[in-house]
């Protein structure tokens, strides 16, 4: 598959970044600390006042903040900055470059600039999975736990199909920071167990735009909760987003093409 | 045989009308009015393998408008464009695989890494071999002279050592045509008759048809025995360079001195004459009749020297957009 | 002075000008407020419909009032100033004889201003129908002690913001460094949880950083929940602040131009 391959030939020309921004990685390693600690101190801070969330205790809520972070520091990595850049990309016309590739014009699209120095992070998010996997009250099947890990490669997709959606309106649009902001908003849904949204909005949050289920369904998997019926659905759901994600890419190239 | 053929092509762009002042964008809040802005005309020609053409024109003119429709980053509003027998913006891979772009003001390479690096990720993007890879580099590299900055940092390069690896990174796949959007913008002297050079040099080789842009008419008068002149989206002009001179400039110039004073009156008959003093004038000619007058110049006065001009063709250019 | 208006137009207009982005950043608010009601929701089911001092109806109506200021606290400043340093385009505005972090401040209180309009009709309708009670403890003094409430929170939030903006001399990219910023300012601004329910040792702490007077303090204080003693000591820390931040930015800011200058970016 050659989309697939000029993936791993970005991931390589980006890789080389990394050895000339390597104080950048350490400034990650302690900001993400810092981000990581701030939303651990919430989630203390309200199980000082109650037992259960929605039915998730304390050690399961800090799980579904690790998978948070897990998906979060990989979608850094490899596409999150051209996301927020596009419109900045579209404005200065380099975009224009990256459309007459023969290759897949989405993928230079967004995956263009990757953040290796984002890697740092990763060691936080592994300290915050002991951190959660220690407060859990029973012990956590090494498979399933595993399984969970691997589930998050699915939400890692589904979050590059939706952050795609958001961002293919730059289209439409001028002005980017915006679109940061808005990225940020929405992706803050996936913090929490997908429980907490109930009734319409829950339903809306977990199926039509799937945002609730990224970080809490492979904690759920990982947890043995539901017999991982939700897993399928949302794999499912995710190759429905691919494909939208794709054609309205296709779409908003055309206006792009037409307005210039 | 032509390989680019365009006919009747449209392109019109639109924007919202606003008017200045706050008042102005309130009311731009609840309605405004579209402005429609045609950048190119119904514009047609054919380009034939392996010809150099110029396009030539004002900022503003529909060149780059051209070119990108051309390439395929815009959809035409109307008419039939049709190149390597592809339509360009369906964008189909085996076209792209087929023609390279430079676009002067704009870069392509990664900046923060060497230019080696944007190779090898071309290399990928449009599959080369590594047979035709290392062999297509190292014959750019050495007729371009730029081995020794391949592994720089693209941002410490000069302008004119950076548009060459630019260069380099859109012809690494051969490709068939090679469209340049005033590749030598910015650039020194000696830079710009480099890049000239080369691209005079690889067209002749290759036989690879080259599409250029420029507002420097040096790069044009060089290069192109081709030009089209657009101007506000429509050609005005579609032929040889040299023709352009004779379309244009009906008139040479005859530059002469005299080795004793003599009277303007009697230089009257001769053309439309300017007086610079008695010793010396310029006498504007019909080219047909140069000939003759410079005979009836040697023979009747004491010229000590004289020259013939021509007018230049910036000049004409700029008479012909201001529509003269 | 009068140049200093122009640029405050400058504000309005731009604010008016990208109307659909408006629109979008007004999506994101709303998400983040929806994120916010559901956590408390699930939270106050945990614990029989109180936590700590507050019952759902407080706890809501904080969070509204959270979303009403919030389109004049938040500062996206940074992002500016960030892309200014990158993209070298600072160096426009080292030709002109104004301030440039003074000009940007006046932008952002321009722009903030004409896009708090919609907020607070908005926000208001809702909190009104919710909370009308609340409307009844306005007087001339609350509402001119809130809107200098306001005006500090505004101010440190921006501030804050372009301090880490100006790491953009130093680093590539400063706009990770603000995502970061937000998460903690979510946090310990009281944003998504009010102060005062932090364990005391937390809470004692916080009050001492410049988070808490972002938003805590002014949302306290329109709720009503806080005392005139603890009023006047947020006003003077919150000033405070205002003072120290602005010297820092100043500082910060001579230090970066020098390295920009040098390296000619």
């Amino acid at each position: 598959m050659k989309t697939i391959k000029i993936f791993f030939a970005l991931c390589a020309i980006n890789f080389k970044h990394l050895l000339i921004y390597r104080a950048s990685f350490w400034i990650t390693f302690l900001l993400m600390a810092g981000w990581a600690g701030a939303y651990v101190t919430f989630i203390e801070v309200i199980f000082g006042h109650i037992d259960t969330l929605a039915g998730w205790g304390k050690g399961e809520a800090l799980l579904v903040l690790s998978y948070y972070y897990l998906f979060q520091n990989i979608s850094d990595i490899f596409y999150k900055d051209n996301f927020e850049e596009f419109s900045d990309v579209m404005r200065r016309g380099e975009l224009d470059f990256r459309i007459i590739k023969p290759v897949s014009s989405r993928l230079l699209a967004f995956c263009y600039k990757m953040r290796f120095d984002q890697l740092a992070s990763l060691v936080v998010t592994a300290g915050l999975f002991a951190y959660a996997l220690s407060e859990l009250k029973m012990n956590i099947s090494p498979l399933y736990f595993s399984m969970g890990i691997l589930y998050t490669t699915i939400s890692v997709v589904l979050y590059y199909s939706i952050l795609s959606i958001i961002s293919t309106f730059a289209f439409w649009m001028q002005k980017s920071d915006t679109f940061k902001v808005l990225i940020w908003n929405v992706s803050q849904v996936a913090r929490y167990p997908r429980q907490i949204y109930t009734g319409i909005i829950g339903k809306v949050l977990t199926f039509i735009i799937p945002i609730a289920g990224l970080a809490s369904v492979p904690a759920e998997i990982a947890l043995q909760f539901d017999h991982g019926k939700i897993a399928y659905i949302l794999a499912g759901i995710t190759i429905v987003m691919m494909a939208i994600a794709q054609w309205f890419w296709s779409f908003g190239l055309k206006r792009y093409s037409s307005a210039g | 045989m032509s390989i680019i053929h365009v006919k009747n092509l449209s392109k019109t762009f639109e924007s919202y009308k606003k008017e200045p002042g706050l008042i102005g964008s309130i009311k731009g809040l609840f309605s405004s009015e579209t402005i429609y802005s045609q950048a190119v005309k119904d514009i047609s020609f054919d380009i034939a393998e392996g010809e150099f053409i110029g396009f030539v024109g004002p900022n503003g003119a529909g060149k780059t408008t051209t070119l990108k429709m051309l390439s395929g980053i815009l959809y035409p509003t109307s008419g039939d464009v049709e190149v390597l027998g592809f339509k360009p913006f369906k964008r189909a891979p085996e076209f792209q695989k087929q023609f390279g772009l430079v676009m002067g003001q704009k870069n392509q390479l990664w900046w923060d890494l060497p230019a080696r690096e944007s190779f090898i990720l071309n290399k990928a993007i449009y599959e080369v071999s590594d047979h035709d890879y290392k062999k297509t580099l190292d014959e750019l590299t050495d007729i371009l002279d730029v081995e020794d900055f391949l592994d720089i940092q693209v941002r410490k390069l000069s302008l004119g050592q950076r548009m060459k690896c630019e260069l380099i990174a859109a012809l690494l796949h051969s490709p068939r045509i090679l469209f340049l959007d005033e590749p030598t913008i910015g650039l020194d002297v000696v830079s710009q008759r480099n890049i000239r050079e080369f691209l005079s040099e690889y067209n002749r080789s290759r036989k690879t048809t080259i599409i250029l842009t420029s507002h420097y008419m040096e790069d044009i008068r060089r290069l192109c025995k081709r030009v089209i002149i657009i101007d506000h989206g429509s050609i005005i002009y579609d032929g040889d360079y040299k023709n352009l001179t004779e379309k244009y400039a009906g008139d040479k110039t005859i530059h002469v001195s005299f080795s004793d004073a003599v009277l303007e009156n009697d230089l009257k008959s001769l053309g439309r004459t300017t007086m610079a003093n008695s010793t010396s004038a310029k006498i504007n000619v019909p080219r047909k009749d140069i000939a003759a007058i410079t005979n009836r110049l040697l023979i009747g006065f004491p010229v000590d020297d004289i020259s013939i001009s021509e007018e230049s063709i910036e000049k004409i250019i700029s008479d012909i957009f201001e529509g003269k | 002075m009068k140049k200093y208006l122009a640029i405050m137009k400058l504000g309005w207009l731009d604010a008016m000008e990208y109307r659909l982005e408006f629109l979008l950043g007004y999506l994101g608010w709303l998400v983040s407020f929806v994120i916010a009601v559901f956590v408390w929701l699930a939270v106050a089911a945990g614990g029989n419909g109180t936590v700590g001092n507050y019952d759902i109806k407080t706890m809501v109506t904080y969070l509204l009032i959270i979303q009403l200021l919030r389109a004049f606290i938040f500062s996206r400043a940074g992002f500016i100033i960030n892309q200014d340093i990158q993209q070298g385009t600072l160096s426009n505005w080292m030709l002109k004889p104004i301030s440039y972090l003074g000009s940007q401040f006046l932008i952002e209180l321009a722009n903030n201003t004409l896009r708090s309009l919609v907020g607070f009709v908005v926000f208001g309708i809702v909190l009104f129908y919710y909370n009308t009670e609340l409307f009844y403890t306005f007087h001339v003094a609350k509402i001119f002690l809130s809107l200098v409430a306001i005006l500090i929170a505004h101010t440190i939030s921006f501030l804050i913001i372009s301090i880490i903006a100006l790491g953009a001399y130093w680093v590539v990219n400063a706009n990770r460094f603000l995502f970061i910023y937000f998460s903690l300012l979510t946090i310990f601004s009281g944003m998504l949880i009010p102060i005062d329910l932090f364990p005391d040792h937390i809470a004692k702490i916080l009050y001492l950083t410049p988070f808490p007077y972002v938003f805590f303090f002014p949302t306290s204080y329109i709720l009503g929940t806080l005392n005139g003693e603890e009023t006047l000591r947020a006003l003077l820390i919150g000033s405070c602040y205002v003072l120290l931040l602005g010297l820092l930015l100043i500082s910060i800011n001579k230090a970066g131009i020098k390295k920009y200058e040098a390296v000619g970016k």
